[in-house]
């Protein structure tokens, strides 16, 4: 029994980093493909419209709440 | 005369009785340690949100003549109709329909899945490896399983009164041993599968390790490594695409397909979790998933684990070896995790890696990384290293995974 202890552990050990050595490579491939092809968009800046004065006012009122305490 | 008769039934009926009737001791013992549990849960903080069930559970499955733990009894009949003899106790219900079948374990894997942000492993992605060396506690304490059943009159495999615990060492030695995977859930379907009759101990064994992580990790980190290295910053990690973090639990999934479907329960309810998490399009079902369910199944799981704590086989020699053995495969693990970090960076000095964040290899997210974040702090107040020791912390929870594919289809074949 203690032979195949040793080797559960030897096998055991080799697929445990066999897998992940494999899952490393997969993810760098699949990391150089999607931003080589599906890079993501920039984000535009959503820009409020000029309505947003009470916006403003809560903010101002929430920084003046959170300076007090 | 009927009158005393029946006081007489009544008596015979007590859990005073109960507790004097043969083995009766041993219900009062698991009773005492439910409620060590519930106590440590609350006043010391241990994991309370599986100690307290679990020690509830204790207590009402060692409740005389209550039977809440029994089992359903069925019988097959020649047709191959299956009907009900008697229905067991509402945990034995529990632990038969979740436990036993290992699904509890599984759908508390897809909360996992479902609060997990893969990101700064796809950021980085050589950390994986770091993740896999921790597995090594897990191999090294089944060898020492395998070791310790040679002492003569000591056995995991058979009972003092000639029980089989077990069907061979192999089956209580993986069990154990996936213990140092440092993850309650995959150590909870491993061993269903494996040993079911050491439930409770190695459940136990597993969920106090991980909250005894701060306590038992740091002095190995701080021995294994200089105070140079600790000090080592990490290049900040880039940005991650959406997409990235969508199609990855697609392809993890198709590589555990293709090359060991024994971990695909465990991989792929964690990485249906994850999708469900990252497609934006599901978060009714992964807030779900992540909080309700996990909830109510964590309830579930921990009674169950409870009526397992029976004093046949917790109040044995065999418990104080398999939270030995348990503490073993931790450390080792955090050792292996730290060591082969420092081993990466001599093989590629251009973009270092702080040893400290290999010992985070042991899965218990996200407790392990903060150990490793705290370290880190404490030799250089400026040096965050948490979302660099989250990489290895949800690569250990893989690689645990596939630790658990692995023993799960070797040892039914090696062990007979």
């Amino acid at each position: 029994m203690i032979n195949v202890g040793l080797i559960i552990m030897a096998v055991g050990m080799l697929v445990v980093f066999a897998f992940l050595t494999i899952m490393v490579v997969m993810m760098r491939a699949m990391s150089g493909l999607i931003l080589k092809f599906f890079p993501e968009k920039e984000e535009p800046v959503p820009v409020r419209a000029a309505s947003a004065g009470a916006d403003d006012a809560e903010v101002a009122v929430a920084i003046a709440a959170a300076c007090s305490l | 005369m009927q009158f005393f008769d029946s006081l007489l039934e009544l008596w015979r009926t007590t859990g005073i009785y109960g507790f004097l009737q043969d083995g009766g001791w041993g219900n009062i013992v698991m009773i005492a340690v439910g409620l060590t549990l519930i106590y440590l849960a609350i006043k010391k903080g241990f994991e309370p949100l599986l100690l307290i069930p679990i020690g509830f559970g204790a207590v009402l499955s060692n409740i005389p003549f209550a039977e809440i733990a029994s089992h359903t009894i069925r019988t097959v009949g020649a047709d191959g109709h299956v009907s009900v003899d008697v229905f067991g106790g509402f945990i034995g219900q529990f632990y038969d329909m979740g436990v036993a079948s290992g699904l509890f374990p599984l759908l508390i894997f897809m909360g996992v899945g479902a609060m997990t942000d893969f990101g700064p492993l796809l950021a980085n992605p050589k950390t994986l490896l770091l993740g896999a060396a921790a597995q090594f506690g897990i191999f090294f304490a089944l060898f020492g399983t395998v070791i310790l059943e040679q002492i003569p009159g000591f056995s995991f495999v058979t009972a003092a009164d000639g029980t089989q615990l077990a069907d061979s060492i192999l089956h209580v030695a993986g069990s154990i041993g996936i213990i140092g995977g440092a993850d309650g859930p995959t150590a909870i379907f491993t061993t269903a599968r494996l040993a079911p009759q050491y439930l409770g101990p190695i459940a136990v064994a597993a969920y106090s390790y991980m909250a005894l992580v701060p306590i038992i990790q740091p002095p190995i980190m701080k021995a294994l490594t200089s105070s140079a290295e600790r000090q080592i910053k990490m290049e900040q990690l880039r940005h991650v695409t959406k997409t990235e973090k969508i199609v990855f639990p697609l392809i993890v999934l198709v590589l555990c397909i293709l090359l060991l479907p024994s971990a695909t329960p465990l991989i792929g309810m964690l990485m249906f979790g994850n999708l469900l998490k990252e497609c934006m399009v599901t978060d009714r079902l992964s807030d779900t998933a992540q909080n309700a369910l996990m909830n109510t199944v964590t309830i579930m799981l921990g009674l169950s684990l409870g009526s397992k704590m029976s004093a046949h086989v917790f109040l044995n020699l065999t418990t104080l070896g398999i939270l030995l053995l348990g503490l073993i495969a931790f450390m080792i693990g955090t050792a292996t995790g730290v060591m082969l970090a420092k081993l990466m960076n001599k093989l590629s000095p251009k973009s270092p890696i702080n040893p400290l964040i290999g010992a985070a290899g042991v899965s218990a997210v996200p407790m392990a990384a903060r150990v490793a974040n705290k370290v880190g702090l404490d030799e250089n107040p400026n040096n965050y290293l948490l979302m660099h020791a989250m990489g290895p912390n949800v690569a250990g929870v893989i690689g645990s995974a596939v630790a658990a594919g692995v023993l799960l289809a070797l040892v039914p074949i090696l062990g007979g």
